[in-house]
């Protein structure tokens, strides 16, 4: 299990390295890029940027200066707003964020995985026809247009809860539904998927042979092996709720980093724009090593592997 | 039945009697053009691309009104659907039924395209990387996992910000970074079919490399090839129309389904149409996509046990 | 005492291409204690038969017509409830591949413990001193370590071993092994056909062994049937079989395999043509398209069974038992295994 982890490790920060560099590259080095074009900033923050960024020093020292700022966590000051930097910024909008997706990325787990379950056990009959005909709609449908329409029959027009804003749970639940509507529906096909495959394993078959029962099969037998896959798309599904949020915070007009973000691109606050994105990098990245982590501890294949092969 | 003496006379069992009995062999293809018909929804998922293309391409042909006639007179303006305005108009009065059809083309254009370059990309890179194995398989996969690992719509978004939108930056951006899956999926049938006996078979019969890999590897990797290519059709138009709907889209007057929906929000309290139908367009095109992926991956899924 | 008795089971498929005909007739008896071998090539329908009186048949699946009596009740005819208390207590069934036959994630420990708490109630230390025994009885060395382990720390032998402790923990009366060695080395297939015997003789324990390959039965059983596109066509004590065969379809089993011993240069001798169809099986005799003797009645009828002359116990279903081939058969002698 410790290859497993360190081999997981050293890719973590391969792959942090390489966004690092990807972003500095695209902002600095790109001849028409936003630090290179001549644009008419006001002299107050053109002199900031230029004590800050040393933007006449070469172009090396400008990536070892950027490396060490961000080591130091100094994400540097907004392009656009006068007083306030990036990290002031991602301190405001984050927990925000955070609230909605962890809510967002429950109502996917606690919803989809039952429903993947049940559909895989009733196979061919109603219950998983019509689960899957609604997964594959809710795979289909993009979150800013779910989002479009829950506004517009729930708070709109039947005025059950509110358009907009954020503090009070009543203004949590259309936001939330909005971003789980496809995590949620790729989760329950996967789930079924990946059960309907373990209940065709030959171990299943040994596990009646015992003399099992059909309940106590699935639940003890079935059951691990099956969510194992579902615990390897944990990383892809925050991913999707992270990202869903740049929309779907603009939609509601809550006050969360997603929307600051889309904010930063509509004004092109590049510092803004650079920033957020090396910290959502790091934040999916590190996740990810998270979840890579839970899948060796699950597997007893990882745990108690000396190969570590996945 | 009495058994009659002359019942006992022996007959000639020949090869043909002995295989009488086997079912008659059906090619790999036309068995699952026959499992892909007998699926209803993906048929009607096919039937919807066929419509949604045909609408693309002809459809603003036979419409009275172009995308751009603006008519700012206040009974021109946000007009309800009507027999005059199939899906009323916008903010400028433009017919919103028209601008609609030649959305499609931009839409769909641009999941088409985006998938042809992540086609393109991965059945390179992953043909290449299953097909010599060994330690250019290794580095070519260890570039892929690093790959993997960055989230791929922010790097999209940072293309875009940085190469400024427009509809070749987005089909190129898009294509540059999705094509990582089909790679994946390319190098693991290539992977699984060296391995396979009929391979070896003909290495053992000493068929050249070349002809190994163009007569055998490919022709047996389509399938999937194609059920991954036309699964990122979906994923395309939906990156589009996110990208729009942040502002990094493509550029006016060009108007895609998804800057259609993000002008439709800003109406959406009383004009809620100028969302919908846009907005209906993107739902009706990815579910037709994705059923008939669906479909397309079952049906070439090789039938095993049975 | 009779422990077992199969009586004219049908068992068939219904795939979307039609009802696959996979057990269509099968009838045999096993005793307390014996030992008897059900061979036949892939396909032939002897899994399914063992599977069928489990009673793990699943859809598309489905047992059409027939009796097994077990121990007095018909299995047919008993509740899911009922076959969980007779699956894994009084028969136990051990399958083909050791690899993916046992549960990744648990430990063999929750795997062993499992039967012993369902059907004898055994828990905590008690199940755990029991299965380090069951491991001992099996064979596998340091049991106490190696209850914690998982599957995949185990080799391919061991790993049947611990199937068969599994299968073993509750003290059936009756084992079905489905080709227990197939996915074996040679050498560790006569190891686990040893452990088999001791432990028929130790218990007293009837086996029903299914394989494809006829080496493995003599060592084994002492009854043998012969399947064939799921239909029973020759029977009998071992010995008879094995050197007076009836049926062509054995005669063609037991002059395919390579004999070691074998000085003459002689030809391997395949048998012409494929396994039938199961969705359309022949009329007549299934064997009859391949088979170098057919006549023209094996072509229109099944064959019943019949006694081969005053062997006691020997049976075979085919149509040169008949006393109407008896004129015929000078014709279609031609060298083939004497009769």
């Amino acid at each position: 299990m410790l290859r497993y982890l360190i081999r997981r490790l050293v890719s973590m920060l391969i792959v942090l390295w390489v966004i690092v560099t990807v972003t500095f590259a695209l902002m600095h080095a790109i001849p028409g890029g936003p630090f290179t074009a001549e644009k008419a900033l006001p002299p107050s923050i053109q002199k900031n940027l230029e004590a800050r960024y040393h933007l006449n020093d070469p172009l090396l020292k400008q990536y070892f200066d950027y490396l060490k700022n961000l080591l130091r966590w100094d994400l540097g000051p907004s392009f656009k707003y006068e007083g306030r930097t990036v990290n002031d910024i991602i301190n405001e909008g984050f927990p925000v964020s955070a609230q909605l997706g962890l809510v967002a990325v429950a109502i996917s787990l606690l919803v989809g995985i039952p429903t993947g379950i049940i559909s895989a056990l009733c196979r061919n009959r109603w219950q998983d026809n019509v689960a899957m005909f609604l997964a594959t709609i809710f795979v289909s449908v993009p979150n800013f247009i779910l989002a479009s329409v829950l506004m517009l029959v729930f708070a709109l027009k039947l005025r059950w809860f509110p358009a907009a804003m954020w503090g009070e749970p009543s203004q949590v639940v259309l936001p939330a539904l909005s971003l789980t509507g496809f995590p949620t529906a790729f989760i329950s096909r996967l789930t079924r998927s990946s059960m309907v495959e373990v209940m065709e394993q030959d171990y299943i078959r040994t596990a009646r042979a015992k003399g099992l029962s059909r309940s106590a099969v699935v639940i003890k037998h079935a059951l691990k092996n099956a969510l194992i896959p579902v615990v390897t798309y944990l990383g892809p599904l925050l991913a999707a709720i992270l990202t869903g949020s740049f929309v779907v915070e603009n939609i509601f007009a809550i006050p969360g980093l997603g929307r600051h973000f889309v904010t930063s691109i509509y004004n092109r606050d590049y510092t803004v724009i650079l920033g957020v994105t090396v910290f959502y990098s790091v934040l999916l990245v590190v996740l990810n090593f998270i979840v890579d982590l839970t899948y060796a501890i699950i597997d007893p294949r990882i745990k108690f592997s000396d190969t570590g092969k996945e | 039945m009495e058994a009659r003496a002359e019942l006992f006379q022996p007959i000639e069992p020949s090869e043909e009697v002995a295989y009488a009995f086997a079912r008659p062999a059906t090619t790999y293809w036309r068995d699952a053009w026959r499992r892909l018909r007998q699926n209803r929804m993906a048929m009607i998922g096919l039937a919807v691309i066929v419509i949604l293309f045909s609408l693309a391409i002809f459809g603003p042909l036979f419409s009275p009104y172009s995308y751009s006639d603006q008519d700012l007179t206040p009974t021109g303006i946000n007009q309800p659907p009507s027999l005059k305005h199939w899906f009323g108009t916008d903010a400028l009065g433009r017919d919103l039924f028209v601008r609609v059809l030649y959305g499609a083309r931009i839409s769909l254009s641009i999941g088409v395209f985006a998938s042809l370059i992540i086609l393109v990309i991965g059945v390179t890179y992953g043909g290449i990387s299953g097909y010599f194995g060994g330690k250019i398989d290794n580095v070519m996969m260890r570039i892929v996992d690093v790959l993997y690992g960055i989230p791929t719509l922010l790097i999209v978004i940072l293309l875009m910000v940085v190469f400024k939108p427009g509809l070749k930056n987005i089909m190129i951006a898009i294509g540059a970074t999705y094509w990582i899956g089909m790679a994946r999926i390319v190098r693991g049938q290539i992977l699984s079919l060296k391995e396979q006996d009929y391979a070896m078979a003909a290495v053992a019969l000493g068929a050249s490399r070349r002809r190994i890999l163009f007569r055998h590897l490919i022709p047996n990797s389509i399938g999937p090839i194609i059920v991954t290519a036309t699964l990122s059709i979906p994923e395309a138009i939906f990156t589009e129309a996110f990208l729009s709907f942040i502002g990094l889209g493509v550029a006016a007057p060009m108007a895609s389904w998804g800057v259609l929906a993000s002008e439709g929000l800003n109406g959406l309290r009383s004009y809620p149409w100028q969302l919908l139908f846009p907005g209906l367009a993107i739902c009706l095109a990815m579910l037709a996509f994705n059923f008939f992926g669906d479909g397309l991956r079952d049906a070439l899924d090789p039938w095993m046990r049975r | 005492m009779m422990l077992l008795s199969v009586s004219d089971l049908h068992t068939s498929f219904f795939t979307y291409a039609g009802e696959v005909k996979a057990v269509d007739g099968v009838s045999f008896s096993i005793e307390e204690g014996e030992a008897v071998a059900l061979v036949g090539e892939s396909g032939c329908g002897k899994s399914v038969t063992a599977l069928s009186i489990m009673g793990l048949i699943n859809p598309p699946g489905k047992i059409l017509s027939g009796s097994i009596d077990f121990g007095g009740r018909n299995l047919l005819g008993l509740s899911e409830r009922e076959l969980q208390r007779i699956r894994g207590n009084e028969i136990g069934m051990i399958f083909q591949d050791p690899m993916t036959s046992l549960n990744p994630v648990l430990s063999i420990e929750a795997q062993l413990m499992e039967g012993l708490r369902l059907h004898q109630g055994l828990r905590g230390r008690a199940a755990r001193k029991r299965a380090v025994e069951l491991l001992e009885m099996v064979g596998i060395p340091s049991p106490a370590q190696r209850l914690k382990q998982y599957p995949h720390q185990f080799s391919g032998g061991m790993r049947q071993r611990v199937m068969i402790a599994m299968a073993l923990s509750c003290q059936p009366k009756l084992l079905i092994a489905d080709e227990p060695t197939t996915a074996l080395d040679v050498t560790i297939q006569a190891q686990i056909f040893e452990l088999m015997k001791d432990l028929q003789s130790r218990f007293g324990m009837a086996i029903i062994l299914i394989t494809h390959d006829l080496g493995v039965v003599a060592g084994l059983a002492r009854k043998i049937y012969v399947m064939y596109a799921g239909r029973i066509v020759e029977s009998g004590p071992v010995d008879r079989v094995y050197y007076k065969p009836k049926h062509p379809y054995t005669w063609g089993l037991l002059g395919s395999v390579p004999r070691l011993d074998d000085t003459a240069k002689r030809r391997l001798v395949p048998i012409k043509g494929q396994p039938p169809d199961l969705l359309a099986p022949p009329s007549g005799c299934a064997f009859s398209p391949r088979c170098r003797y057919a006549m023209k009645i094996c072509l229109l009828e099944r064959p019943a069974f019949s006694a081969c002359g005053d062997e006691v116990g020997h049976e075979v279903a085919c149509w040169l038992e008949h006393p109407g081939a008896a004129s015929v058969l000078p014709r279609l002698a031609d060298g083939g295994v004497a009769r």
